[in-house]
């Protein structure tokens, strides 16, 4: 990676991109409940007006929680695999600012970038779970 | 000219050169940090030129690179420095730093550079010495720096751990949003089309594999 892209903040956009594509599509594609399903009319054509694309009325729609449940993995892995990136093909960043002082025995700053970035992985993670309960507001309520 | 100026700075500010030789090297006593600090600091070059003497020392270790006696020339490159002297880089810090002492820049000069005010008195008495030699900018040759050149304090931890912040942001979103904007339709295609399927299956069967842990999350 160093080699192809340099040791700038495009190598570390390369890494934190691999380590979220894979996640993300590994989730989508394990949809399938649909394929096959398909109705030979939708509930517009059959009142005489125009069909609405499939695509967009069932594919997407039903596609958003598996694609919020890879993006939370995908969160997680970005943020492991930002902090390597940047350790080795980087110079800044709080992978940089932690191998640094993690070099220079300064254990208590780096103690003070790891917790900046435990505090950003959970305000992540927080806005995914706000996201996922504003789509999913059509599901009925979980028992305790 | 950060370096040499860094350089300068640690020199003449004895006060706050020893706190931080105590922070970085984890020496509690300043006595100890001191005395490295004398140590260092009169064989310190502030015009960051490699004398003659230097490299002979190294290559006495080199007998074969000492037979063909090489010149400094020969293994460094001096240019960027040599372009500085001609600017009169060099001769200005110089000339600050040795104003107002009457004293040659380069003699023993860290000797005169002594505790400052910002030493607790104990450590004061400890250490010894006298007032640190202040920097005169009246004298003909080095004129006073202009007002616009001085530059504000702010290097902060804090602001340093939200630069670092801001980039290893900035590469998050970056490149997240990259693997949204390929990994949806791709995933999507996949999830629905059969013959995209058959022909990317094996792959995904492969990184199952490797990461099972990847589509057990389900909601």
């Amino acid at each position: 990676m160093i080699v192809w892209v340099g040791i700038s903040i495009w190598s570390v956009v390369v890494v934190v991109f691999l380590a979220g594509l894979f996640p993300i599509v590994v989730n989508l594609a394990k949809r399938r409940p649909e394929r096959g399903s398909r109705p030979a009319a939708s509930r517009p054509q059959l009142r005489g007006r125009p069909a609405t694309p499939h695509h967009l009325t069932v594919v997407v729609p039903s596609s958003v929680p598996f694609f919020l449940a890879g993006l939370r993995l995908a969160v997680i892995g970005s943020l492991v695999s930002i902090v390597v990136g940047e350790m080795y093909a980087s110079r800044a960043g709080i992978g940089y600012l932690v191998g640094g002082d993690w070099r220079d025995a300064q254990v208590d700053r780096m103690f003070a970038a790891v917790l900046c970035l435990t505090v950003s992985g959970l305000f992540a993670l927080w806005a995914i779970d706000r996201a996922q309960r504003r789509v999913e507001r059509w599901r009925p309520a979980r028992a305790a | 000219m950060a370096v040499a100026e860094a350089t300068r700075t640690s020199i003449e500010r004895t006060g706050r050169s020893i706190p931080v030789i105590q922070r970085w090297l984890k020496v509690e006593d300043p006595a100890v940090a001191r005395a490295a600090y004398d140590y260092y600091a009169p064989i310190t070059s502030v015009d960051m030129q490699i004398s003659e003497k230097s490299l002979a020392v190294v290559f006495e270790k080199l007998p074969e690179a000492q037979k063909k006696g090489p010149k400094l020339s020969d293994v460094t490159d001096l240019s960027l420095l040599a372009g500085l002297e001609k600017e009169g880089f060099f001769a200005k810090l110089k000339c600050a730093r040795a104003a107002g002492t009457g004293r040659p820049p380069d003699a023993a000069w860290a000797r005169r550079a002594a505790v400052d005010r910002r030493l607790p008195p104990d450590d004061r008495a400890r250490l010894g010495g006298s007032r640190p030699a202040r920097i005169d900018h009246r004298t003909p040759s080095c004129p006073r720096p202009a007002r616009s050149s001085r530059r504000p304090c702010r290097s902060t931890r804090a602001v340093m751990i939200l630069e670092h912040l801001t980039a290893s942001g900035s590469a998050f979103v970056i490149g997240l949003a990259l693997a949204i904007g390929v990994g949806m339709p791709m995933g999507v295609a996949i999830g629905w089309s059969a013959r995209l399927d058959a022909v990317l299956a094996p792959y995904l069967a492969a990184l199952l594999r490797r990461a099972p842990s990847w589509p057990c999350f389900r909601l």
